[in-house]
């Protein structure tokens, strides 16, 4: 992970390279951070996003990745992956109720809410970047 | 054989009691919290500073949260 690697996607046009950005920040987390320039900082972001959703469906299964409720629009936030987490949940008819199913949709949606905030960030910090580039 | 054991765990939900304990579960959210947060808001990554701000952070929200958990349990006790 070299900022010279990162740095190359710079030299697309604007609104491709912030486009670009925030999708990859969504695809995987820290990876907005990544094409920045901004390794740590992208490190930290995937391992922190990680672990709050792989424990989040450890304590309450991948069943707590259900489309019908309102949780699966913040958990959907981690990656579109989770869209096919939904899939196999439902095709093998997992199920999990009471405090796991809570505490697991606790985790995996705050995950997926801590995701937008970097993805949000990562474009900011792309157009400060940019901008910075068309004033040299 | 061991990617078959890894999924398993992921199949079905662990038990989690209603105990006291198992608030303890709050306190890796909060750390998540915390490291994404400083992550996204400090200026430069140090280690030694970013430790300290993140401590400081996990520490504010758990005071804040155990706080407003005896404000609520006190007036759970005069109104009820």
């Amino acid at each position: 992970m070299k900022e010279t690697s990162a740095g190359q996607f710079k030299k697309l046009p604007a609104v491709a390279y912030l486009f670009l950005v925030g999708v990859a920040g969504w695809w995987i987390p820290g990876m907005g951070h990544w094409l920045t320039g901004r390794p740590k900082r992208a490190a930290l972001i995937f391992f922190s996003i990680m672990f709050a959703f792989l424990l989040g469906i450890w304590l309450g299964s991948i069943a707590v990745i259900d489309a019908k409720t309102p949780w699966y629009w913040a958990q959907l936030l981690n990656s579109p992956a989770v869209a096919y987490l939904a899939h196999v949940s439902k095709v093998f008819g997992l199920e999990s109720y009471g405090k796991p199913r809570e505490i697991g949709e606790i985790y995996t949606g705050i995950a997926g809410m801590l995701n937008l905030l970097c993805v949000v960030n990562a474009v900011y910090l792309a157009h400060c970047d940019t901008i910075k580039e068309q004033n040299k | 054989m061991i990617q078959i054991h890894i999924l398993a765990n992921f199949t079905s939900p662990v038990y989690i009691g209603s105990t006291a304990k198992a608030l303890l579960l709050a306190l890796p959210l909060i750390a998540v919290i915390s490291i994404v947060y400083k992550a996204i808001k400090l200026d430069e990554i140090k280690p030694a500073d970013f430790v300290k701000q993140v401590l400081l952070l996990f520490g504010s929200i758990l005071i804040f949260m155990i706080l407003t958990a005896v404000v609520i349990f006190a007036v759970m006790k005069i109104c009820c």
